[in-house]
């Protein structure tokens, strides 16, 4: 959970763009209707399967192991989905907190304030990343020449726009702060 | 068209998967693998989610979907 200081609000959060478990989604869907068509394919060019005696009628027994199929297939993709979720950049008026969940189990939390940030950069590749606006955000830090990067985030240009304005803030609020020492 | 009697070839297995005994057994192993994964889900979206709408939303498809292919599982063992 991430906790505030005093004062600090959030401007915007960054997370990927939807594009990405659009693609996840998709690729589910496919591994989820397979067996409905190889059974449909099975029974249509082997007429002889629908008389297999296995004592009781096989399209409820095969619905019974789709079924579990797809409670899997739906398991696993909201495990996928909470961890595009949850991966998201909180741009608040002090800092930015960079969340990386790394599947279930594994999550890194970077703090960055604005005043140690040096480059903020932005990448648009491909067709779809520009006609969707979404790409991959570099923040470089001075001193350390750490950087944070957050891939297919939605909107980069504006999260850019705002980290660099919040970065001018924070540079004047620092230089007032000198200066009335 | 003859129908085809598999029952004294086919393995084990196979004959072991079409008893409604066992396949109770298979949904019951399921479901419980469900519920462990369902609980980890759930401690994520509550405990990182920032009390987000679409985690309310996600937690209500994610049950309602959930439940309507166990239910369909267990309709399928009963009509079986």
């Amino acid at each position: 959970m991430l906790k505030l200081n005093k004062d600090e609000k959030i401007i915007l959060d960054v997370r990927k763009h939807w594009f990405v478990i659009f693609g996840d989604a998709f690729m589910m869907f496919i591994v989820a209707a397979l067996p409905a068509i190889l059974f449909m394919v099975a029974v249509k060019y082997f007429p002889r399967l629908q008389k297999v005696n296995i004592g009781n009628d096989l399209i409820y027994l095969f619905s019974f192991f789709y079924s579990i199929w797809l409670l899997l297939i739906w398991t696993i993709f909201f495990v996928r989905w909470t961890d595009y979720y949850l991966d998201v950049w909180y741009i608040t008026s002090d800092r930015i907190v960079a969340i990386n969940q790394k599947g279930m189990f594994r999550r890194e939390i970077i703090d960055l304030r604005f005043e140690k940030i040096q480059d903020t950069t932005v990448e648009l590749n491909g067709i779809i990343p520009t006609l969707l606006n979404f790409g991959t955000i570099h923040v470089q830090t001075a001193g350390e020449g750490r950087e944070i990067i957050l891939r297919n985030a939605r909107n980069p240009q504006e999260a850019k726009k705002i980290i660099l304005l919040q970065h001018a803030i924070s540079l004047e609020r620092n230089n007032m702060s000198t200066t009335s020492i | 068209m003859e129908p085809v009697v598999l029952s004294n070839n086919i393995s084990p297995i196979l004959e072991a998967l079409t008893n409604p005994e066992v396949l109770r057994v298979v949904l019951g192993f399921f479901i419980f693998l469900f519920l462990i994964m369902s609980a980890i889900l759930v401690f994520h979206w509550h405990r990182y989610g920032m009390k987000s709408r679409v985690i309310v939303v996600a937690e209500i498809v994610f049950f309602i979907g959930a439940l309507f292919f166990m239910l369909t599982a267990a309709f399928s063992i009963f009509l079986f």
